[in-house]
């Protein structure tokens, strides 16, 4: 049954008067109405001070939060505010001032004002949909657009440590992305509203348009907050309309929109074309870029590929080309690291958009750096011709990418290889910062989730042995990862935290394999370069 | 075949280090197994042991304890003689909780469990390298707890009894990385200890070996002698309290040895040149004709900062992004 405040009493007393009064109200219209690059608002000081320090103490006395983890977002979570309605006399008394504060958001008097300021048409009250985040040190949430179901008002209520102010240094803030063209975000954001104690920010969600994310908390302070939407009017409520809108995402998961993407698209980038391996290298010059441990033991290494679809080698590369590598990656670590787009040098391109990804990769120059040349070597006809070797597959064509990922910035979140067929794909470490656990930046293979009843908004939630995690790898210096690639698999390289010891940096190359060829009997005759 | 669900889940669940799905598992601690140590369990209480020497995490301290205590349980029960690093292992996993920062009531169990175990290892050193290892690893213990010490404003007689067993430990057995390290340590205790008698002695032994042909040995050896002439730099004035009352050439003295200390296994050989030249940079923006680039002064710092950072060194960002700015 769904919830209702209608019969409770002026749950709005709550909130500070002035949000009732014409002026604060034409006011924050006007604001909200020339924000760029979409509407949002800001109001400080929503609650009645003591309200909202007497809520904050019941949820640190009394709640449980659970830590989740996922591409997309690393946060401290609740379930639904809505279950404090089912909890026994006992508990619910614990949770008084909460449930106060949960009433005031879904009042009459604040979904009429939040009507009339942002011009969004009636909000239900009945479908009330809110939960407690906590975003400590490293916890963040990536660019997304908030477009689920009949959500029309996306909010967060801070209920930060209410005796010193925020500092923004701090990370925590809700920054927002302006859109190159529908559901296309810009690979930098515009605008960010740090976190205040008592403080909401709002805004009406847009399909396409209302791209936006919550900065990682930089540090050890609580970033607590009341996240949750506002909805259309449910079956039976003033302002329900029969044929709900029609949304450019409609109830499918930010995981469904990057199968839907298209990624030839302007604003997709790179362009992820496909071609023919380059000549230019022999088999026998693989010897100065490969160990030779690998090349002298590539029958052994086949097999334990056919058994078990991976192989994961350490000291992949030759030392001295390796050291060549290391030695300039060092070299750009200790520069100035881009962070905007326009920062970023022209031989390097930003990948986008960033609701799906965002790193640097590589441009082809012509120019002969170790970096060039090792790009080169993955898309080399010797090189395809030993990944045939190494994995009794018959690759096709090739994607090479050579990435850099950076700290506080970088990231792809989970897709599909976008194959009917399985490809390869071989991802080589070259990162020379010494990375542990806690810092993002790893890269995770997992089994897809396609049941239908799943929650929308929890796309990655691993619920049986066959949808959990079949790779996790922290970057690890010249270690070499091919897997044979189900399309149904989901992989992506967790986002960096800002406390990261240095970039991530791979060399990534996807290959389609000719039809009916995996387990193909090898005949070392035919490895020839032509 | 494929990275197939069912051929793959076993093997690379095994690998699963870290709570990176919606359960919540708690990570295991990797650690580096000592591969000079025959016996298995010893070996990976000393892997741990290095683990909490560089991040100080009282959780491994906790876990070290408590399994120092079961091998020492085990061990005397089939009257098996556990080795001298076993016992400094076990002394500095107390004595790091001997903290009231971190163990408010039990902080004095703890300090005096440490010392005691601390004697019984030193009790059983030999005249051999393994002893010498060990008595540096010892002599860095006792120096770390002293910091705690003073943090807290104890510094005691007994204190002062320990400093001088570490600095026995340092000039009496065959110098080696560990030593120098725990030399470079004492240096950095005198900053809040000073004067102390055995200083010339401990310099005196650093002097021996900032030529060492064991790389380690001679990157701590001069990291700590460049910290010793830091420090000198800034008090060469006794009211030294500005940037005008560093010593130039003192100052200079200690940038060479800390430039001669810079090693890609001591990450704190970069943070302390860079401090180094970070003074300096201070003290050319003071002089009024100086020709010196101070820019490159900085950049330079900054560099060695970030150098520190890629090969792991504690969070440096704050004052990365300083100089950045």
């Amino acid at each position: 049954m769904p919830h209702s405040i209608a019969n409770q009493a002026n749950p709005a007393r709550y909130l500070q008067d002035k949000l009732f009064t014409e002026d604060f109200q034409s006011s924050l219209k006007s604001k909200i109405s020339q924000a760029k690059p979409y509407n949002y608002g800001v109001i400080d000081g929503l609650f009645k001070e003591d309200v909202l320090r007497q809520a904050r103490d019941e949820i640190f006395e009394n709640i449980q939060f659970t830590e989740k983890e996922t591409d997309i977002y690393k946060l401290n979570q609740t379930g639904d505010l809505l279950n404090i309605d089912g909890l026994p006399e006992e508990e619910a008394k614990l949770l008084s001032t909460l449930h106060k504060v949960r009433d005031a958001l879904y009042s009459k008097e604040m979904r009429d004002m939040i009507s009339k300021v942002t011009g969004c048409g009636p909000l239900s009250a009945s479908k009330t949909d809110l939960s407690l985040n906590n975003y400590d040190k490293g916890c963040h949430l990536l660019t997304h657009d908030d477009v689920i179901g009949d959500r029309v008002i996306s909010f967060i209520l801070y209920v930060l440590p209410p005796d010193y102010k925020w500092d923004p240094k701090w990370g925590g803030a809700l920054r927002v992305y302006p859109t190159l063209r529908e559901g296309v975000p810009d690979t930098d954001y515009c605008g960010a509203v740090p976190p205040q104690f008592n403080q909401l920010s709002f805004f009406k969600i847009v399909p396409g348009h209302s791209f936006h994310d919550v900065e990682e908390v930089y540090v050890d302070q609580p970033r607590l907050s009341i996240q949750g939407w506002y909805h259309l009017p449910q079956e039976g409520e003033e302002g329900y309309v029969e044929t709900p809108r029609v949304d450019f995402h409609t109830e499918v998961s930010t995981m469904a929109q990057q199968s839907l993407a298209h990624y030839e698209c302007d604003g997709y980038y790179p362009a992820r074309d496909f071609v023919e391996a380059s000549a230019g290298l022999s088999l026998d010059a693989l010897k100065q870029f490969i160990s030779s441990d690998i090349l002298e033991n590539v029958d052994d290494l086949r097999k334990q590929f056919t058994e078990e679809g991976i192989l994961r080698l350490n000291d992949f590369l030759e030392p001295e080309f390796f050291a060549a590598v290391r030695s300039e990656i060092e070299e750009l670590e200790l520069q100035k690291c881009p962070i905007k787009k326009t920062d970023v040098p022209e031989e390097w391109g930003v990948a986008a958009p960033p609701h799906l990804r965002k790193y640097l990769y590589l441009r082809s120059n012509g120019q002969s750096t170790s970096l060039q040349m090792l790009k080169e070597l993955f898309s080399s006809r010797a090189f395809i011709r030993l990944i045939e070797r190494l994995t009794a597959c018959l690759p096709e064509q090739q994607f090479v990418e050579l990435r850099r990922f950076r700290p506080g910035i970088d990231y792809t979140l989970a897709s599909v290889s976008g194959f009917k067929e399985d490809i390869l794909e071989a991802v080589l470490s070259v990162t020379t910062a010494k990375f542990e656990d806690g810092v993002g930046g790893y890269d995770l293979v997992m089994g897809g989730g396609s049941d239908e009843n799943d929650d929308p908004a929890v796309y990655r939630e691993s619920k049986d042995e066959d949808g959990g995690v079949l790779l996790s790898a922290l970057p690890k210096p010249n270690e070499f990862i091919i897997i044979l690639r189900d399309p149904d698999l989901l992989r992506f390289i967790k986002y960096l935290s800002k406390n990261a010891p240095g970039s991530r940096w791979d060399v990534h190359g996807e290959y389609t394999v000719k039809p009916d060829s995996v387990n193909v009997e090898v005949d070392e005759s035919t490895m020839r370069v032509d | 075949m494929g990275i197939k669900r069912a051929a793959f889940g076993k093997a690379s669940k095994e690998k699963r280090t870290k709570p990176q799905t919606e359960e919540e598992v708690k990570p295991e601690i990797e650690i580096e197994i000592d591969g000079d140590v025959d016996d298995e369990e010893l070996s990976e209480v000393y892997g741990l042991f290095a683990k909490l020497q560089s991040e100080r995490d009282p959780k491994i301290a906790r876990g070290l304890i408590h399994e120092c205590d079961r091998l020492l349980r085990e061990r005397d029960e089939k009257d098996l003689t556990l080795p001298s690093k076993f016992h400094v292992v076990y002394a500095g996993s107390l004595l790091s909780l001997a903290d009231p920062a971190i163990i408010d009531n039990q902080a004095d169990e703890f300090r005096a469990a440490g010392l005691e175990r601390i004697a019984i290892g030193l009790e059983s050193l030999e005249e051999d390298t393994e002893s010498a290892i060990v008595s540096g690893i010892a002599a860095q213990e006792i120096i770390q707890f002293l910091h705690t010490q003073i943090e807290e404003g104890k510094v005691k007689t007994e204190s002062k009894s320990w400093l001088s067993k570490a600095v026995d430990l340092i000039k009496s057995k065959t110098v080696n990385s560990e030593i120098a390290k725990a030399a470079f340590k004492f240096v950095q205790l005198l900053e809040d200890l000073n004067p102390v008698d055995e200083t010339d002695d401990v310099i005196d032994v650093l002097k021996t070996h900032k030529e060492s042909d064991d790389d380690a040995t001679k990157s701590w050896a001069n990291c700590a002698l460049g910290t010793f002439y830091l420090n000198k730099a800034a008090q060469s004035d006794s009211s030294a309290e500005s940037v005008d009352d560093i010593n130039k050439d003192i100052l200079n003295q200690a940038i060479t040895h800390l430039r001669e200390g810079l090693n890609d296994e001591n990450t704190q050989s970069f943070v302390m040149l860079a401090e180094g030249l970070l003074q300096l940079a201070g003290v050319i923006e003071e002089e009024e004709d100086s020709t010196e680039d101070v820019g490159e002064v900085y950049s330079e710092a900054l560099r060695h900062l970030k150098k520190a950072q890629l090969l792991g060194h504690e969070d440096l960002r704050e004052i990365i992004e300083s100089l950045e700015e």
